[in-house]
């Protein structure tokens, strides 16, 4: 027990030895600090803002554009053509087309049922 | 508000003046918060000097209900730990405190055979505890060497790391148990 307590404080005060140094800063250290200190120009916060507000318009800018260009992209995808939609459905896809309908046999079948 | 916080404001208002106040009352506490870290008394001083030149920059953003010093004393253990990752990067070699080599113990100021095996054998043993703390836990080694400099109040470290006292004194306790770990597996390495 107390070879334990000596070697935590030996442990302790190795520590303290080792980390707790105290430095004395260099006679000119705030004069250094100063110097750069004097080149440097504090950001204004109008210009700050300024360029926050470009910013953000640059990218409303960007954003209608592309939805402007995805509307009449989308747009000129839905314009009827000759193939779409009805004529399609009709004349490539459903068995009872215009053609079959107008086919002689099927008038043949109709006269026959007048009789 | 403080006298601190009416400094800050002058600042604002492009008074450099105010500025060295500010500089001449934190610098010390600052340039040994780095010491710790970075170990190296020069370089502790270059990283001190970023930390005000960083406080400067920013000093527009600097929030009024928190304290100066907390604020300057947090910037500057992370411009620290910035620092030691930079020079991890660079050298990808063992840590914070890079082994000597023989034009650094050519330098040694030393006048006898006695005193030059003494620094060397400090120098090493400093190593080794650097070596073993850079292992540590981030939050625990910043109790640890916050709380080893003297001129840090237990206050001013559980502000710095944004917690209370106990949990900075629970941290101590489990850096310093990993710490003696440490140092004991890499003695029986050697031995």
């Amino acid at each position: 027990m107390k070879t334990g307590k000596k070697n935590t404080n030996e442990f302790e005060q190795f520590l303290r030895q080792e980390l707790g140094k105290a430095h004395e800063p260099s006679p000119d250290f705030v004069d250094k600090v100063m110097s750069k200190v004097e080149t440097i120009k504090i950001e204004q916060p109008k210009v700050k803002y300024l360029s926050a507000i470009f910013k953000v318009a640059a990218a409303c800018a960007i954003v209608i554009s592309l939805s402007n260009a995805l509307i009449l992209l989308s747009t000129s995808n839905g314009i009827n053509t000759v193939e779409n939609d009805w004529v399609s459905v009709y004349e490539q896809t459903s068995p009872t087309n215009w053609y079959d309908y107008y086919e002689d046999d099927t008038f043949f079948a109709n006269n026959q049922t007048f009789n | 508000m403080t006298q601190e916080k009416l400094l800050v404001d002058k600042v604002i208002n492009g008074d450099t003046e105010a500025f060295r106040i500010l500089v001449n009352t934190h610098h010390k506490k600052v340039i040994n918060i780095c010491l710790s870290y970075v170990t190296i008394p020069s370089d502790a001083e270059d990283v001190a000097q970023e930390v005000f030149i960083e406080m400067y920059r920013s000093i527009k953003s600097f929030r009024k209900e928190a304290s100066v010093s907390t604020w300057l004393y947090r910037l500057a253990v992370n411009k620290s730990l910035d620092f030691i990752r930079q020079s991890k990067r660079m050298k990808r070699g063992s840590g914070r405190v890079a082994p000597m080599e023989k034009s650094d113990l050519e330098k040694l100021p030393v006048s006898n055979k006695k005193l030059a095996s003494d620094d060397v054998e400090r120098s090493e043993r400093n190593a080794v505890l650097y070596s073993a703390i850079d292992r540590l836990p981030e939050r625990q080694k910043n109790a640890l060497l916050l709380s080893h400099i003297k001129e840090l109040k237990q206050q001013e470290v559980a502000d710095i790391m944004e917690t209370t006292i106990s949990s900075v004194e629970s941290l101590l306790i489990r850096a310093k148990r990993k710490l003696k770990e440490l140092l004991i597996r890499h003695k029986e390495e050697i031995f």
